[in-house]
């Protein structure tokens, strides 16, 4: 499918199984990872300069330091970014707080996976 | 009402925090099992360091929760202190902290050596903070250092522990002592540690404040009045 991923979690192990899982799935084409929010806004940045490929799909973490998921989200919003509406986010948590699922879904985002990702449910996505 | 919503941040921010090291786990043995069903035992000892990292991780938000709970339920218990073996013996039980070993650490205790107060509340203090000077060290610099001065007052403790670590953006610093506050990346707990801190304080009637300068380091002062009790 090859499809360039960023993966937007502070645990790097978590980072390094969803890369795997996707490269297992043959889905990944260019895999990013950041460490929080923040960081991941800087890559999108770098983006825009040509520096790395644009993200179609972005794995996101809610709970990280510095700028969480819904800061991202609400950020990510506000960014004038071409095809950016093309750009398919994924919360991928260990959250079990209902209320994180509402946020999310008030935040207009569908997508939400709990943590480790689970092969049936991306190839599932990524079929829709 | 107030009291159920905080229990409820509470419950979830702590079952997130031990959740996502255990779904760490749970997911490196997937890739475990998928890899060994194809005959590919390459990467299973990369898996169990990381297996064993997040478990660990686990483990010290676990340890961060007891802490809190002991704070919170357990009366101050007042006991003889030797300052100096107290430090000398934390600094020992964090020297297996990566990077321990490349840190100065000096003890400068001032106006007499034995305090009154309480232990346990103490070492947590100490642990908290020093482990904190260590983690976030600065790695650029070659000389760092932790410096922990200690002035004994009659009717209270004055305890100085800087560091020439990275130091906290100007924004975050008034936030450390906020529960399930993570500053950093590097943070592997629940965002606990200085929460405890400031609670332990509390508890111990004393004062805590924190002054920090990205690239210069960062100074935690702590008054304990003398005995562990408050004064007011």
């Amino acid at each position: 499918m090859n499809k360039n991923v960023l993966l937007v979690d502070d645990d790097m192990i978590c980072n390094f199984i969803t890369e795997t899982t996707l490269n297992r799935l043959g889905i990944a084409k260019e895999v990013h990872s950041a460490l929080n929010g923040q960081e991941a806004l800087d890559l999108l940045n770098s983006y825009f300069l040509g520096d790395v490929s644009i993200p179609d799909i972005i794995f996101l973490d809610l709970n990280m330091p510095i700028m969480d998921g819904f800061q991202f989200i609400d950020a990510f919003k506000k960014l004038d970014f071409p095809k950016k509406e093309k750009i398919l986010i994924v919360i991928l948590t260990s959250s079990i707080n209902p209320k994180d699922l509402e946020k999310a879904k008030s935040l207009g985002i569908d997508h939400y996976m709990t943590k480790p990702v689970n092969e049936e449910k991306v190839l599932a996505l990524l079929k829709n | 009402m107030k009291v159920n919503q905080e229990l409820d941040r509470f419950v979830y921010s702590t079952s997130h925090n031990l959740r996502s090291p255990l779904m760490s786990v749970l997911g490196l043995i997937n890739i475990s099992r998928k890899e060994v069903q194809n005959k590919d035992c390459s990467r299973l000892l990369e898996y169990f360091d990381m297996m064993s990292t997040s478990i660990e991780k686990l483990d010290h938000t676990l340890k961060e929760i007891v802490d809190y709970s002991k704070n919170a339920r357990q009366d101050v218990k007042i006991e003889k202190i030797d300052l100096q073996e107290t430090l000398q013996i934390c600094l020992d039980k964090l020297n297996y902290l990566e990077g321990a070993h490349e840190i100065k650490k000096e003890i400068i205790i001032d106006g007499g050596n034995i305090i009154f107060c309480d232990p346990d509340r103490l070492n947590v203090i100490f642990i908290n903070v020093i482990s904190n000077a260590i983690k976030y060290r600065d790695i650029n610099k070659k000389n760092k250092i932790i410096s922990i001065t200690v002035h004994t007052y009659p009717f209270k403790t004055s305890i100085t522990i800087q560091d020439n670590g990275v130091g906290i953006f100007p924004n975050y610093v008034d936030k450390v002592f906020d529960m399930f506050y993570r500053a950093s990346d590097k943070s592997n707990g629940a965002g606990l540690g200085l929460y405890i801190v400031k609670e332990t304080v509390d508890k111990l009637g004393g004062k805590i404040s924190i002054d920090s300068e990205i690239e210069t380091g960062t100074t935690v002062e702590i008054d304990i009045p003398f005995g562990g009790r408050s004064t007011k």
